[in-house]
């Protein structure tokens, strides 16, 4: 009797965890979804993109996957469908630049019917295993905890790679890794503790380069590709609000500089162009083949902010010898901001075919810039595009290219207009962009809702970061 | 006897220490609440609660929830205080039962109280002490019971349990369980180095991997003070004496022996009263600092602001009370007329130095508060996000005022983020849902008296930035924009007076008197253009100045012409009749104030203001 009960239970309960079902009724409307994940194209290695089925609270849904022989499906709870690991990067192997389809059902009057279903395109080039990013608010002035992360694109796991409890609640910022390598990574500490952290294969140092006496502290570093230097610029930042503004703030330097640093040699390399008392220098970065330098550049406007929508970058590029860590002499202007438009964060691919920058209608901040977009130059003709697809009405900034030029990651401001999320987009041999996605996560309507961070400056590496927390710690104390 | 005696005074306890607490820490239970967020959300309980000293936080903000509730802080702490004291005294049972030590194992609670009145010492540093003597009992209930090795074990287990669920005390646990074992059985004590030893290594491991960031999160009484800051060396005595205790037994144990029941309960009555005396005395000594603004700050979060007038805060000269009081005055609509009723010390009373204290979470709160009644959204918003962000736990208050300002300026997706996050809360979820009809509903939104008038304030699409040409440049702009922005205009005109901006008081009464702003002018600004025109008074006669005011005006001013010719001191002359006009402030307050600055110059430490 025991054993039969017994029995029946378990049996219900796989029936019921289990049941396949099937669909009696289609229904001529979209299923409305977030994260927006519909005809999308996605990396052969990435997480689950796992969505939630909006006002679904107590409905039963049910979500079919399908691609190829490979058919799964996911029970929703609240229309909130959690795909199962294993069994999604089964689906991912074996339909390779092949399409997903995702079919979304809802039990109506103990029907299931089913929205009209939707497509993920399975693209062949992989996405760099991890994506290191800042959380901090996205604020204006106070914080409390902060720290860089690393999250594992292949599944859901977080990890932090340095927090601020470890070293009293300081501000720390801007990291940069040389060429996606997560055994060599850079990033700063403010305040107590203060300075520049270095990370290679394994070992900590804090550097301490003498600076020339215009220089006030580092930011936005960029490392060159294969030689050991770091390009930063050195900003004394400010920000102010505005009354009333689709833009909420205005950041803004009073100074600002670009310098090389020679970690070899411990020392500081700048040049008469990238100094200049009479221009901000901002957003350095090294080209793939590490002999040129790119930067953002305007003639100084006073006074600021009152004067801000006068400010325009152009992009400059110097020439730079890794050889003997000199300038050259020259400097090209590659896009000229005029009067109407500036342009900032430069990023040349990994492969050099492709350069994206922002392109904003004033000052250096695309974060702030609601029309900020990216735009993408073909190094090869010259030519310049928007990448419509992935750009929104709200602020893309920071993107960062995957190792293999395929994968461009940013920063948009897209879901609320204040908290910044990455997104990805893939681009092909062409240079074309396709729709962005969200960095997924297993229940991303709660996660997204409940996050008061903004995901700040995020880098693709292709490995996790393995020095702990406790070793950088103990040597920047 | 003895145990029936210890319940009698374990609830005479009980019941005075709640009447304390709610007597000297009222206002500051308020505060904690305002200090943390608790969502009922299960993903947002896993990650906030399930690390060391997770549970204890998650019981810590369960209770300071409820702290939202009249007398609730102090019933709560009062309790747990009393339970802890209670719980300690029976941990100590093996070595004696003893009356005299109930008295003593309260002392500790009193400590913590007493830490409690730093608001950067956290709750769950109560929470935790309640925790310790929880397992104490726990371990001490069954030490007899068990066989050495099994005794060695339980107390290990148990040590390493606690510092999961409260992190630091576990230490304290640990020592504590050596000392009653050395007391009460010396051979078998080495036994107990066990957990004392695994508590260290465990501490060490998670400072290693970077669980905890310090050693001080893993060991000390500190670990529950605020990170960010160093406790001083006081928040070690609650735990020294809570260690010694054990020692102190057989002592009391001999004396009690030695004593009749009536003279044991009345030494124990004496030692409680004594107790109590300190309790009252070290709250004395250290409610001073910061309780008027966090008495004052309730009254604000409540929008209580007859009671916050009528608290006995009112007369400091604080700049920072001062930006409370007249905020308080804005909304009972008296900022002018009540002006002068109170010790205004400059411009700063209206409006603190924005630049040494805007990134103090205990001012921010006030000053989103300020900035949202002179219709300044974009600053109202930027504080109270800075309040939300600086601590660790947000504020409900201040999610509220996001809200709010997000609704005031469309930031729809936003307002509606900031909804979610409240409507998982207790107390703030029905006001959350309530602010949903707002959402996209602009026709709503433009005719509601408060979100209405406030959009009406908002210059449409303005370059101009916030704070960055001083307070009365924004207020002008909100005037410029709204004329029917009242309280705005009331700041404007008092901070023009509290200034003794002559040009400014002539271009404001020139460009607005007469107009829907200002059809009729305030007394206070009447005053004010008389005393810097009174060569012209066809003048003050056109901006509004009314005869009787000049009249007022000639006969002062034949008042201190023959005060001054008889030297007189004019301060306690004029007070009766012209203490709460700007014409005192003028000529009494002013010079004081001046003269302070000028004390300050010369002796860099000396303090401006009582803050």
């Amino acid at each position: 009797m025991k054993r039969t009960l017994y029995i029946l239970i378990m049996y219900t309960l796989f029936t019921a965890c289990n049941s396949d079902i099937s669909i009696d009724r289609q229904l001529d409307a979209e299923a409305d979804i977030f994260p927006d994940y519909k005809e999308i194209t996605i990396p052969c290695n990435i997480a689950p993109m796992c969505f939630q089925l909006n006002d679904a609270k107590g409905i039963d849904t049910r979500l079919i996957i399908e691609g190829g022989n490979e058919k799964i499906q996911v029970k929703g709870e609240d229309g909130d469908f959690d795909i199962p690991i294993d069994k999604w990067h089964k689906l991912l192997a074996a339909n390779r630049d092949a399409d997903l389809q995702f079919i979304v059902c809802r039990l109506e009057d103990g029907k299931w019917a089913a929205y009209r279903p939707f497509t993920m395109h399975v693209a062949s080039d992989s996405i760099d295993s991890y994506l290191a990013y800042r959380l901090i608010p996205p604020g204006y002035g106070l914080w409390n905890a902060m720290g860089i992360y690393q999250r594992c694109l292949e599944s859901f796991e977080e990890t932090p790679i340095m927090e601020n409890r470890q070293t009293e609640y300081n501000c720390m910022n801007c990291h940069t890794f040389q060429s996606q390598n997560p055994k060599k990574m850079c990033f700063h500490l403010r305040g107590n503790h203060g300075g520049s952290v270095l990370v290679r294969s394994g070992r900590v140092e804090k550097l301490n380069p003498e600076f020339p006496d215009t220089i006030k502290g580092i930011a936005y570093p960029a490392w060159h590709p294969y030689a050991d230097y770091i390009a930063f610029s050195s900003n004394r930042v400010a920000q102010s609000f505005f009354v009333h503004h689709r833009q909420r703030i205005e950041v803004f330097d009073t100074r600002s500089d670009a310098v090389v640093l020679d970690i070899a040699r411990n020392r500081v390399i700048t040049a008469p162009e990238l100094s200049s008392t009479r221009d901000w220098e901002t957003w350095p970065a090294f080209s793939a083949d590490g002999k040129t330098l790119y930067y953002s550049t305007a003639p100084i406007v006073e006074p600021m902010p009152q004067e801000y929508k006068k400010v325009h970058f152009s992009v400059c590029t110097i020439g730079f010898d890794p050889e003997s860590g000199t300038f050259g002499q020259q400097v090209d202007t590659l896009f000229n901001a005029g009067d109407s438009l500036s342009f900032n964060y430069p990023r040349e691919s990994p492969d050099g075919r492709w350069l994206v920058y922002n392109r904003q209608e004033c000052g250096y901040f695309p974060i702030n810039h609601k029309e900020s977009d990216l735009w993408l130059r073909d190094q090869k003709t010259g030519e310049t595009r928007p990448l419509e697809a992935a750009n929104s009405n709200d602020c893309e900034s920071y993107h960062t290219w995957s190792h293999n030029s395929h994968w461009l990651g940013f920063s948009s401001r897209r879901i609320d207009g204040l908290y910044v999320c990455p997104y990805f987009t893939h681009i092909d041999d062409n240079g074309q962009a396709t729709k962005a996605f969200i960095m997924p996560q297993r229940h991303p309507r709660t996660f997204y809702d409940n996050q008061l961070n903004s995901y700040n400056i995020p880098e693709f590496i292709t490995d996790a970061v393995e020095v702990s927390q406790h070793t950088i710690a103990e040597t920047v104390w | 006897m003895n145990k029936r005696l210890a319940y009698i005074f374990a609830t005479l306890i009980l019941v005075l220490l709640v009447l304390h607490l709610q007597h000297v820490q009222r206002y500051l239970f308020f505060f904690r609440e305002q200090m943390m967020m608790f969502l009922y959300d299960p993903s947002i309980i896993a990650d906030r609660y399930l690390g060391v000293a997770g549970p204890a936080q998650l019981l810590s903000h369960l209770m300071v929830q409820f702290f939202k509730l009249p007398y609730m802080g102090a019933i709560v702490t009062g309790g747990l205080c009393t339970l802890s004291a209670l719980l300690l005294w029976k941990s100590l049972w093996r070595i004696t039962q003893s009356l005299l030590l109930l008295p003593l194992a309260i002392l500790p609670t009193i400590f913590i109280c007493d830490g409690l009145f730093d608001v950067y010492y956290d709750y769950v540093g109560l929470v935790a002490f309640f925790l310790f003597t929880l397992f104490l009992f726990i371990d001490q209930w069954f030490a007899p019971r068990l066989s050495d090795w099994w005794r060695m074990a339980a107390t290990t287990l148990l040590a390493l349990l606690l510092f999961w669920m409260a992190g630091a005390v576990a230490m304290l646990f640990a020592v504590c369980t050596l000392v009653i074992e050395l007391v009460a059985a010396p051979r078998k004590s080495w036994q107990l180095l066990l957990p004392i030893l695994a508590v260290a290594i465990v501490g060490a491991i998670c400072v290693k991997t970077s669980l905890l960031a310090d050693y001080r999160y893993a060991f000390q009484n500190g670990a529950y003070y605020e990170p960010i800051l160093k406790p001083t060396n006081f928040y070690h005595t609650p735990w020294i004496l809570t260690a010694v205790l054990p020692l102190l037994a057989p002592l009391a144990h001999f004396v009690s022996d030695k004593l009749r029941p009536l003279w044991l309960t009345v030494c124990s009555l004496a030692l409680l009263v004594l107790v109590g005396l300190f309790a009252v005395h070290s709250a004395n000594r250290n409610g001073q600092k910061m309780y008027p603004m966090i008495a004052m700050d309730h009254f604000i979060v409540t929008h209580n602001w007859q009671g916050l007038l009528d608290s006995p805060y009112t007369k400091s000269g604080n700049f920072l009370l001062m930006n409370r009081l007249n905020l308080a005055l804005s909304h009972e609509g008296k900022l002018l007329d009540n002006f002068f009723d109170y010790p205004q010390v400059g411009p700063y009373s209206i409006l603190t130095e924005l630049k040494q204290l805007s990134l103090d979470v205990e001012i921010t709160t006030t000053l989103s508060e300020i900035f949202y009644q002179m219709d300044n959204i974009a600053s109202a918003m930027e504080k109270a996000f800075n309040t939300v962000e600086g601590l660790r736990y947000g504020s409900p208050s201040n999610m509220q005022m996001l809200v709010r300002t997000n609704i005031i300026f469309g930031a729809y997706p936003l307002a509606e983020k900031y909804i979610r996050l409240l409507e998982k809360t207790l107390f703030y979820k029905d006001w959350a849902s309530d602010q949903r009809r707002y959402l996209y509903n602009e026709e709503l939104i433009n005719s509601d008296p408060e979100y209405g008038a406030k959009r009406k304030s908002l210059p449409p699409d303005c370059e101009e930035f916030t704070q960055s040409r001083g307070a009365y440049a924004d207020l002008l702009l909100t005037i410029r924009t709204n004329p029917k922005a009242t309280a705005a205009r009331d700041y404007a005109i008092g901070y023009l007076l509290l200034a003794n901006d002559t040009p400014h008081i002539n271009s404001f009464a020139d460009e607005f008197y007469g107009t829907e702003l200002m059809p009729e002018t305030p007394q206070r600004l009447q005053e004010a253009i008389v005393a810097a025109n009174e060569k012209d008074l066809d003048y003050c006669r056109s901006r509004g100045v009314s005869e009787q005011t000049i009249h007022q005006y000639q006969q002062l001013k034949q008042t201190v012409v023959d005060a001054r010719r008889n030297n007189q001191e004019i301060g306690g002359l004029l007070r009766p009749q012209y203490g709460n006009t700007y014409w005192y402030y003028l000529l009494v307050t002013s010079p004081q104030i001046a003269k302070l600055i000028e004390q300050s110059k010369k002796q860099p430490e000396a303090s401006m203001s009582a803050h």
